[in-house]
């Protein structure tokens, strides 16, 4: 399978490319007042308004420091989401077999983590993004 | 003159005509006095014929015209609408739909008329004679009448040798299915000889408009033991005669002879037909003057319109700021074109409420019916247009709240006289358009909303009612899960009702509420959008947010200054035309932190009867919006019924002032 592998802080995260339809530059984002703290606001993308979510919230990371390049634009339940990301790394393919199992291992399985990979210099973190959003 | 190219507006209309003929003949046959009902169906004769002549469709108009002498003579009360004149007046309908569908498929209006107009004709004349002499034919055995040519044929196959021979056929007084008998009968004859005449005539024995009695005039060279035998094996026949023709029997009778004369001539006549009906038979469908469209693709079409007004904004906005005035007439011109085709998109997809309504008459006499309440239903404004989606969604509602209006509204007949009431409870459906919205109202006579039971209830549900004003707590009812009937019945107490409606109602971005006053009745109040995706809108900003706010909504801004806000029970109230009316920061209810508290613009909305003032920093402008839904993720968030891209590309929230207004 293929995946996208982008930054989020000190961390690498990966969703399958099956999911992402586009990555885009970072652009105007309006607020929306009174929504979720994980939803970021609205983009326009192309003519079409796409709700954009913060993953820092819906991961629970906790550096705020960031600096943050890209939107990578997802399709999830019929509709497009856009999800702020520090920065694409690569787009590689890979083995299934290479997705370690760990919600075992660290004992608080959480649906939306499909395990890691490990690559040369780091590791990566693959996520459900339909469970992510589901979560929530 | 040529006149094609309007042949499909004559079709198109024609059928209409065709449609409201049908439509009127129905209620006169319901109604026979009415003479309103009778100009009625007159005008639409008299439409149908002026049009037709001045197309060139001289038998059609000629066919309308002896309608319309009918009518004529039916409106001056010469004639009684019986239903056996409403009957022909139907075959008339029929036969002048069949003309304009003959002349959709290409073809012309020529057809033969003569029986339908011998028919209209005589239609005043023997209207009482008429059934007699046919009950007497089928009674009597024989009576044959031949006419001159039918002896000389006879004459001539004596000629020949053959016999002719009068036949009776008796059917069986249970015969099922007469016509196929008459025909088998006929058919076995024909294989021997020929069948000169018939009483009854064939027409009618194939229509099975006769008794049980055929007698028949039949040449042969077979003998009559023959023909006995050949009729006596075909089933459910009950008696047979056949006896040689005695041509003294039919002597010249100048009287008889002109009769069937023209008998035999409007038989002639009549031949053609049913080749002809074969014809139109097999041509395929007319043309269509109405095309169905999917409405996912008017749902594109809109929305490649909003587009096309975004980006004109934008391109207003680029020459505005570039200073280039030779881009201002194109401008314009795409300006006029894009609004022309917006109004025409939204015209497609608008159609008059009469669609829902029309099923309610209906309705509501089976539930007074049903729960043995009586009651006047009256409806008001059913020309009313709105955006189909709107429509679709919104039947149901009305309809739960119609049968919650008699079920829980309207008291059982004793209940209404004790109170001193009329027993005749009165349950009325009115629409209307307020601006850019449609108003539809569901009122009725009943006892009302029990304030108490509500409460009651309220407190069942842990709702905590204390504070709360009468309208508030009557609008409970929309709360999910809340129903104030103590039983369940079939038509409504399921405690589920109001709230779907509710949730019904402002999924397509309405809004429904409720004033009732005990044992004066209740009034449910439905407020929808016109349209759903492109409105007026004024942009206001707190502190750097930018939001839209329909101007259906607005009745007025305002610049104010601190000392225009008053406190009234620690609330922030402003005083509008001598009225004092909640203000409301928007920056607050938003939860925006905004430091500016001195001054700003107030915007009066106004929702029926209620009034808010919104206060906010700045006014940015006033412009044309489409509005986009929300993600599924913001769909829970009240304050916004949806977002739109302005003409630099920002993408900007819209209010939803109904539910702001009957939130707070």
């Amino acid at each position: 399978m293929q995946i996208i592998i982008f930054q989020l802080g000190s961390e690498q995260y990966g969703i399958e490319t099956s999911k992402v339809q586009s990555i885009d530059k970072i652009k105007d984002i309006t607020k929306v007042p009174c929504a979720p703290d994980y939803i970021k606001g609205l983009i326009n993308l192309r003519g079409s308004i796409v709700t954009v979510y913060d993953p820092y919230v819906l991961l629970g990371i906790e550096n705020k420091d960031r600096n943050i390049e890209n939107i990578l634009i997802i399709e999830v339940n019929d509709e497009q989401i856009g999800m702020l990301v520090d920065k694409v790394i690569e787009v590689v393919e890979i083995d299934n077999a290479m997705v370690k199992d760990v919600s075992a291992s660290k004992g608080d399985a959480k649906s939306y983590i499909k395990g890691t990979i490990k690559m040369e210099d780091f590791l990566v973190t693959l996520i459900d993004i339909n469970e992510l959003l589901n979560a929530e | 003159m040529d006149t094609s190219q309007y042949l499909s507006l004559f079709l198109e209309e024609s059928e209409e005509n065709i449609e409201n003929l049908n439509q009127s003949m129905l209620e006169l046959e319901k109604n026979p006095e009415d003479i309103e009902i009778i100009s009625e169906i007159f005008r639409y004769a008299h439409t149908l014929k002026g049009m037709s002549a001045t197309m060139g469709y001289n038998n059609l108009a000629e066919l309308t015209h002896n309608m319309e002498n009918v009518l004529d003579k039916l409106r001056n009360k010469e004639l009684k609408a019986s239903t056996g004149l409403v009957t022909v007046l139907f075959e008339c309908v029929d036969m002048l739909e069949k003309m304009i569908g003959n002349i959709a498929d290409g073809g012309d209006d020529q057809m033969d008329t003569s029986a339908i107009v011998s028919k209209l004709a005589n239609v005043g004349n023997d209207e009482n004679a008429k059934e007699a002499p046919e009950q007497a034919s089928e009674d009597e055995k024989c009576n044959l009448e031949l006419n001159v040519y039918d002896k000389n044929v006879l004459k001539e196959a004596k000629n020949k040798l053959y016999n002719a021979y009068e036949i009776t056929v008796e059917l069986r007084k249970d015969c099922q299915l007469k016509a196929a008998r008459a025909f088998v009968v006929f058919n076995n004859l024909q294989q021997y000889g020929e069948i000169v005449k018939s009483n009854p005539p064939a027409e009618d024995l194939e229509k099975e408009k006769f008794g049980h009695t055929i007698t028949l005039v039949y040449l042969t060279q077979t003998n009559r033991e023959f023909i006995k035998d050949l009729i006596n094996n075909i089933s459910e026949i009950d008696f047979c005669s056949v006896d040689e023709v005695d041509p003294k029997k039919y002597s010249d009778s100048v009287k008889v002879e002109a009769a069937t004369a023209q008998k035999v001539q409007t038989k002639a006549k009549k031949a053609p037909q049913p080749t002809k009906k074969v014809q139109t038979g097999t041509h395929g469908r007319k043309l269509g003057q109405s095309v169905r469209v999917d409405l996912d693709r008017l749902d594109k079409f809109m929305n490649l319109v909003g587009e096309l007004v975004i980006h004109r904004t934008r391109l207003e906005q680029i020459s505005e700021s570039n200073h280039i005035t030779e881009l201002n007439e194109t401008l314009e011109q795409i300006g006029r074109v894009t609004s022309d085709l917006q109004d025409l998109v939204m015209k497609v997809r608008m159609i008059p409420l009469e669609q829902v309504f029309s099923r309610l008459p209906r309705m509501m006499r089976d539930l007074s019916t049903e729960l043995n309440k009586q009651i006047e239903f009256v409806m008001k404004g059913q020309e009313t247009e709105l955006d189909r989606t709107v429509i679709d969604e919104l039947g149901e509602s009305i309809i739960h709240l119609l049968r919650n209006s008699v079920d829980h509204g309207i008291e059982s007949r004793e209940e209404r006289i004790k109170a001193g009431k009329d027993p005749v409870g009165h349950v009325t459906v009115t629409a209307y358009q307020e601006g850019n919205k449609a108003v539809i109202k569901v009122e009725d006579d009943g006892k009302g909303l029990d304030i108490e039971k509500i409460k009651e209830k309220a407190q069942e549900k842990g709702i905590d009612t204390t504070g709360m004003s009468d309208v508030d707590i009557q609008n409970l009812i929309f709360v999910e899960g809340f129903s104030t009937s103590d039983k369940v019945t079939d038509i409504s107490g399921r405690g589920v009702g109001m709230g779907v409606v509710k949730t019904k109602v402002t999924s397509v971005g309405g809004s429904v509420d409720v004033k009732s006053e005990v044992g004066r009745g209740t009034t449910f109040t439905i407020y929808l959008p016109l349209t759903l995706s492109i409105i007026q809108a004024l942009l206001v900003k707190v502190k750097d947010e930018t939001f839209a706010i329909s101007l259906g909504f607005i009745e007025k801004v305002i610049k104010i200054n601190k000392d225009d806000i008053k406190y009234s029970n620690n609330r922030e109230v402003i005083v509008y035309r001598d009225q004092i009316i909640r203000a409301l920061r928007l920056s607050e209810k938003l939860r925006i932190e905004s430091d500016n508290k001195s001054e700003g613009f107030v915007v009066i909305v106004k929702l029926g009867e209620k009034h808010l003032g919104l206060i906010v920093d700045s006014l940015v402008g006033q412009q044309e919006i489409v509005i986009k839904p929300l993600g599924k993720s913001l769909k829970g968030l009240k304050q916004y019924v949806g977002s739109t891209i302005l003409g630099d590309g920002r993408v900007t929230l819209i209010l939803d002032i109904v539910s702001i207004i009957s939130e707070r």
